[in-house]
């Protein structure tokens, strides 16, 4: 099958696919099973349109984007300075690696009330519990991407006679750089779990705390139309980091075998 | 005196292996030489630590003094600062080019580490790419190159700072007989033309009297240097003359039953 027609019958089916399910979902609505508890694709809409248009809509999603976005960045970037300071010191990190992997076993919601009673109830507590995430996503990628430097290039850089810093600039830092992205992309998500974790223990606006103040009425329609939104920017979120990735990262060899 | 200068040199792997056992060599200024051994005998060892790649966890006994300074015992930052003083390249036996980075800007690593960006240099990457018939591939990446326009490349990286030293292993191996012979008198050119000190590993025969100045077989392993023949053909080389004449032949089955007997041993090892 050519690559164009292919692209065609996967659209075709995507679009069969979910067009199915919500007709399914908004037949069954209120005829099988109550709407209170499944809510119902065409109230969703409507709830969805109506919140758009509300000013709430704008205070709530720049809150949300603000601290998954200000957590990825710090996340990010504390992770990966940490993961280069760390493995530049031996024995420091064996010292300190089991005490980094028990904090990193503590479940993440369990930290969130202690990081709300330190940060408070606005942005600083859910950059903080996304940052939480974040950056140990990031510091072991780093470090893995360390580890599996091809020591043949350190070889040939030191014969050049590259300096420390150089071999920063020249080996180290191109060769992490695609765990880093690893990183980053899985880390999209987390942040945003992350922020709405925050938002769920104490706050007083954004995405995930409407969420929940809506669910406390039983709306539950107005739960889903929160719930796409999430969803689409989750999504937006990986795509656009998958583009950048794709741009830094240009000298990858693509992907030609196939498994199937 | 010997630029470069291994006394009793002995290295045993942290797993016990033994590569190099009691080695010695002495590499003048000007020197060609051909190291051939039987394959696991420690020439790639050997390369390493005249380059002053130490493995860490190898216990190192003897010495290897380059221009007057020992770089196993002496302080390391002096060892940096005779390999920059008097500049190596190296091409290594395994692909060693960056992935994430073009043909051009990969033979111009050397350039840029050293700060010698200037266009003369420049010129110099790009006349050389030439020689080695890779123009037109400058915006490649690797992974789009074939495994013997890679070696081709090395061999540029290592040539384009114009080291006095230059250390190559097996830097042919994955080329066709044309193409391979052809590289083989363009080096001798280029090594006659800029006068250096080679260090050249191959496990071929032919290649490693066309090439050397003196031709050092190596024991199986541990490895010892076994025998070192003089080859006295006047450089540059032409190669094709060279293979048909009677002298090379002879040449070539004195060294021939000095390595075969070490291959036959090998196998029993
Ligand atoms: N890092 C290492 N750790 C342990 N053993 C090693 C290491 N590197 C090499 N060896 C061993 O030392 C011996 C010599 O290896 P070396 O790479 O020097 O051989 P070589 O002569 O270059 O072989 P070839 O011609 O196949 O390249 C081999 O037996 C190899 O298994
Ligand atoms: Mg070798």
């Amino acid at each position: 099958m050519s690559r164009a027609r292919e692209a065609l019958v996967v659209n075709g089916l995507r679009i069969l696919i979910i067009a199915v399910l919500v007709a399914l979902w908004e037949y069954s609505a209120d005829r099988y099973i109550s709407s209170l508890i499944i809510g119902k694709p065409s109230l969703i809409a409507v709830k969805l349109y109506e919140y758009i248009l509300s000013d709430l809509f704008r205070e709530d999603l720049i809150f949300t984007m603000q601290s998954t976005i200000l957590g990825l960045f710090l996340g990010i970037f504390g992770g990966v300075a940490f993961g280069i300071i760390f493995s530049h010191f031996r024995l420091f990190a064996k010292s300190v690696e089991p005490i980094i992997l028990a904090i990193n076993a503590l479940p993440r919601p369990a930290i969130a009330p202690i990081l709300v009673i330190w940060f408070g109830f606005g942005l600083l507590s859910k950059v903080m519990v996304a940052f939480s995430i974040v950056f140990f996503i990031a510091f072991f990628n780093t470090l893995n991407g360390i580890r599996s430097i091809n020591p043949e290039l350190l070889k040939i850089a030191r014969v050049m006679g590259a300096s420390r810093v150089q071999i920063m600039r020249y080996i180290v830092i191109p060769s992490i750089l695609s765990w880093v992205f690893a990183a980053f992309k899985a880390s999209t998500s987390f942040a945003l779990i992350g922020a709405v974790i925050g938002e769920f223990v104490g706050s007083t606006r954004g995405l995930g705390y409407r969420m929940l103040i809506l669910s406390g009425y039983f709306d539950t329609s107005g739960v889903f139309a929160i719930l796409i939104l999430l969803m689409i920017l989750g999504y937006s979120l990986i795509k656009i980091s998958e583009r950048v990735e794709n741009i830094i990262l240009k000298w990858r060899p693509p992907a030609t075998t196939s498994l199937f | 005196m010997a630029i470069i200068s291994v006394r009793g040199l002995s290295v045993v792997y942290g797993n016990g292996v033994k590569a190099l056992d009691s080695v010695d060599l002495d590499i003048e200024e000007g020197d060609v030489v051909s190291l051939i051994g039987p394959s696991g005998c420690g020439k790639t060892t050997l390369a390493n630590m005249i380059l002053g790649v130490i493995p860490p966890e190898a216990s190192v006994s003897g010495s290897i003094v380059v221009s007057g300074i020992d770089i196993i015992k002496d302080r390391k930052s002096l060892v940096e600062k005779i390999y920059r003083d008097v500049g190596v390249g190296y091409v290594s036996q395994v692909d060693t080019l960056l992935p994430w980075r073009t043909l051009m800007d990969n033979v111009i690593l050397p350039l840029q580490i050293r700060g010698m960006t200037d266009p003369e240099h420049m010129d110099r990457a790009k006349y050389l790419l030439g020689l080695v018939g890779l123009q037109g591939f400058e915006n490649a990446y690797p992974h789009q190159l074939s495994g013997g326009m890679r070696q081709r490349a090395q061999l540029v990286r290592a040539l384009v700072t114009d080291p006095k030293i230059l250390v190559m292993d097996e830097p042919f191996g994955a080329l066709d007989a044309l193409t391979r012979v052809a590289l083989q008198e363009h080096l001798t050119r280029i090594i006659a033309e800029t006068r250096k000190t080679v260090i050249f590993i191959t496990h071929d025969l032919d290649e490693a009297i066309t090439i050397g100045t003196k031709v050092a077989v190596m024991s199986k392993r541990p490895g010892r240097i076994k025998m070192i023949k003089r080859i006295d053909f006047p450089y540059p080389r032409d190669p094709f003359k060279l293979r048909s004449s009677r002298e090379f032949e002879d040449i070539r089955s004195e060294l021939w039953s000095s390595l075969a007997s070490e291959v036959i041993a090998g196998e029993q090892g």
